[in-house]
Order: C-alpha cells, then structure tokens, then sequence
C-alpha cells in the first residue's frame, strides 16, 4: 500500500490524501448542511436561578424610581431602574471585573442612558444592549465591584433612563462565561461571553428614598 | 511527472522516518519529567503564625492582631457582609528599598482565595521606605463555615507571588473563633495604615 503511494506522482498523493479525509467526514455528514442546534438562549421564570461562569443569579422583581436611594442623588434626566435579585460566587476566587460589569442586559426598552451619573438631559438614550449598569449591595447600598466565593448578595442592578415614561415588565438577557486558557497567553481565565437565559419582570414604581424606611433600594 | 520515491532512496526514506520517531519520543520522554507550571513557578514559601517575624525577599512583615464580625467601617465606608469579615492587622518593614506588599490574600483550607484589592475587601497599605516600619490593615469578607484553619498569603508583588517569597500565615481561626465573631453587635473598624511609631 505504502510502496504503492510513495511510487505516484505527488498531485496524486495529494489528491488522494485530500480524498481520503473528505471521506472520513461521511460518518458525520459529510458535506451537508449541519442542522441549526442552537436554541438560543433559555427562557427563565422569575425566581428561578441561572448559572452564568463563576455567577450564580436570581432575579427577584423589577422597579423604578426617580430617586430611589440615598446614596445616588435623584436622577437629572428622568429616573432609575433597578433589577433586584440574589447573587452567589459559586467559584473559588473573587469574581473578574470584566464579568461583574457584563453579565446582565437590558432588551427591549429605548430610553435607557449609557449609564447611571448621565448629568446632561441632552444626552440620548442607547441601544439597551449597551447601557451600563452599576451593582449595589442592596442592604447597605456599597457597589459591588466583584463578589466573595460561597457569599451570596442580595443585588440590584442599576441604570438611568431618560425620562419616566416605562413600561409595566422589563426583559433581561444574561450572559455567561467559562472557565479555560486563553490562546494568547495560556493563563486561565473566565472567558466566551455567551447568551445565557432571559428572563421577563414585573417592572413598578418603587418608593422614593426620603418616603423609605431604609436606604435598601 | 517525477515521483517521490525516485527521488528519495529507500534507505534514507526508513532512516529519516527512524530518526523522527526518536526525535518525538525523546521529545516525550524530556517533557514527561520537566516539572510542571505550577513546580518552577511556585513561591519561596515561609509557614508563621501571629506574631511571628517573616523575613520576604525585600522586608519583613509580622501579622499582629486578627479580629472579626459582621460589620466593618473604614474612614471611608461601612460595609455589612451577608457572610463574616475578617480583619488582619500587620506591620511591613521594608528591608532594601521602597516597596509594598501588595499581594494578600487569605486562603481556606479547601483553596478558595479571598484577594484583599478585590470587591468591597479592604487593603491599607502603601508604599514605606527601608527600615521605617508601617502598620497595614485589611479585610476580606468570606463565609463564616470557610474561615476555621484559613490562612493569608502576603508576598511583596502585585500579581502572582510566583519566584518571589511568599509569607503564609495561619490566622489561628477556629469554630469558636467564628461563633464569637457572629455574635457580635458592635462594629470593626479599620484604620488607615499608619507609617512610623503610630498604630
């Protein structure tokens, strides 16, 4: 078999080499057209826990409110919107900033803002896909910047919407990450930002700071 | 049309395949006994205890008092943690030049690492000049089943602590340890770090 290939011109041994790998791939169809497998991302109940890399997330309920802390003052340009739920670190070290900042989104609305210390009414609004959040701990109002392995906190997402005008649900689309060595320079690392779940929230008009019996959002 | 086999010799052929096996398995063979990442980069550790001295590659530090609770307050915030803090209090001594300690991290007994510049975590310590000694705190919030037998990892680097020397000091906490901290209503505050004789 050998003394046979090695004895044919080398377009034929090519040829036949490139032959014999397309015929490999007939168990796994070949040239055909693969069938879609992604379903997209999961649809999730409110309540119901997704894992997203090191993040374990809950969203709890959904408000808005043009002043809804004392620790941010009102909003100058309309009003904030907060996502509240549970957030756990289910790995084994402190969570990466480039996760914390990016694994929630909003979908769906058109007034949010880029972020949430906007000052100029004049500023537009951003495509929900790209409007920044901040995260707080809840119970204290302290920004969460990245999360404890084995803690769990109670969070809310904030962002700045121009304007009061919102609808009665807001959508959010999650994202997550895994764990594995970067090709460029082999350090492992949470990576692959990929849709995770949406989930779909009653959105109402929370109570302002000053009405509140606490500073919790 | 030239074929491959008229060009080369037989011989060579079984040769040159010969000797690229060899090749590949002494390849295997060298690779198979090189120790690994984690061997050649591992630290210079020294093992200590609270008020024991560790002499690092460029001072020395002492770990002097660990405390702990639900709550801390530092000059600049206060922070409740759904878990426990931890608070470490050391002394850094710098032996050869300027420096600071800027990896410190506590450590469980299952691995997990709390890194003291990350999240709502605390770490006052600067920059002090040789043979002036400055007192350094910080905090870490973890939870409270994770901190018996934990111990904090100081290294006067930044990022890993991997060639350099490496303290790991057990914070000597205990079941008892934490039931006293979970019990307690008052709040621990965190100082800034001092440089010089003050505390």
């Amino acid at each position: 078999m050998w003394r046979w290939a090695i004895d044919r011109p080398l377009r034929q041994v090519v040829t036949g080499i490139g032959l014999f790998l397309l015929l490999l791939t007939a168990p796994f169809g070949g040239w055909a057209k693969a069938p879609a497998t992604a379903t997209g991302p999961e649809r999730f109940a409110v309540g119901k826990p997704m894992t997203l890399g090191p993040l374990e997330l809950t969203v709890d309920r959904a408000s808005w409110n043009t002043d809804p802390s004392n620790t941010f003052g009102p909003s100058k340009v309309g009003a904030y919107l907060l996502v509240i739920g549970h957030l756990r670190n289910s790995s084994n070290a402190m969570v990466p900033v480039g996760v914390m900042k990016d694994h929630l989104r909003l979908t769906g609305l058109t007034n949010v803002l880029a972020s949430m210390d906007v000052t100029d009414p004049k500023e537009n609004p951003v495509p929900p896909d790209k409007a920044d959040y901040t995260l707080y701990n809840a119970p204290d109002t302290t920004v969460l910047s990245s999360v404890a392995p084995g803690l769990t906190y109670e969070v809310a997402y904030v962002f700045e919407v121009k304007g009061t005008t919102l609808p009665d649900r807001v959508t959010v689309d999650t994202f997550g990450y895994t764990w594995r060595k970067s090709s460029l320079d082999q350090t492992e690392m949470w990576l692959d930002r990929t849709p995770v779940g949406t989930v779909t929230v009653p959105l109402h008009e929370g109570v302002k700071h000053s009405h509140a019996p606490t500073s919790t959002p | 049309m030239t074929s491959i086999a008229s060009r080369i010799p037989v011989r060579s052929r079984v040769g040159t395949g010969i000797l690229i096996v060899a090749a590949l398995s002494l390849g295997r063979v060298v690779t198979d006994h090189m120790p690994g990442q984690d061997r050649h980069e591992r630290p210079f550790t020294t093992a200590a205890k609270v008020g024991q001295t560790v002499h690092l590659r460029t001072g020395d530090v002492v770990v002097t008092k660990v405390d702990g609770g639900k709550a801390i307050a530092t000059p600049i915030e206060a922070d409740a943690s759904p878990g426990l803090w931890v608070a470490i209090d050391f002394t850094w001594t710098p032996r050869a030049d300027t420096s600071v300690l800027g990896y410190k991290v506590v450590r469980t007994t299952t691995g997990d690492t709390y890194d003291s510049l990350l999240g709502r975590n605390v770490s006052f310590c600067g920059n002090s000049i040789p043979g002036l000694p400055e007192s350094c705190r910080m905090a870490v919030e973890m939870p409270p089943d994770r901190m018996p037998g934990a111990v904090v990892d100081i290294a006067p680097v930044f990022d890993s602590p991997g060639y350099d020397s490496l303290a790991t000091v057990d914070l000597g906490i205990t079941d008892e340890t934490v039931k006293k901290w979970q019990a307690r209503t008052d709040v621990v505050k965190i100082p800034m770090n001092t440089v010089g004789t003050g505390s």
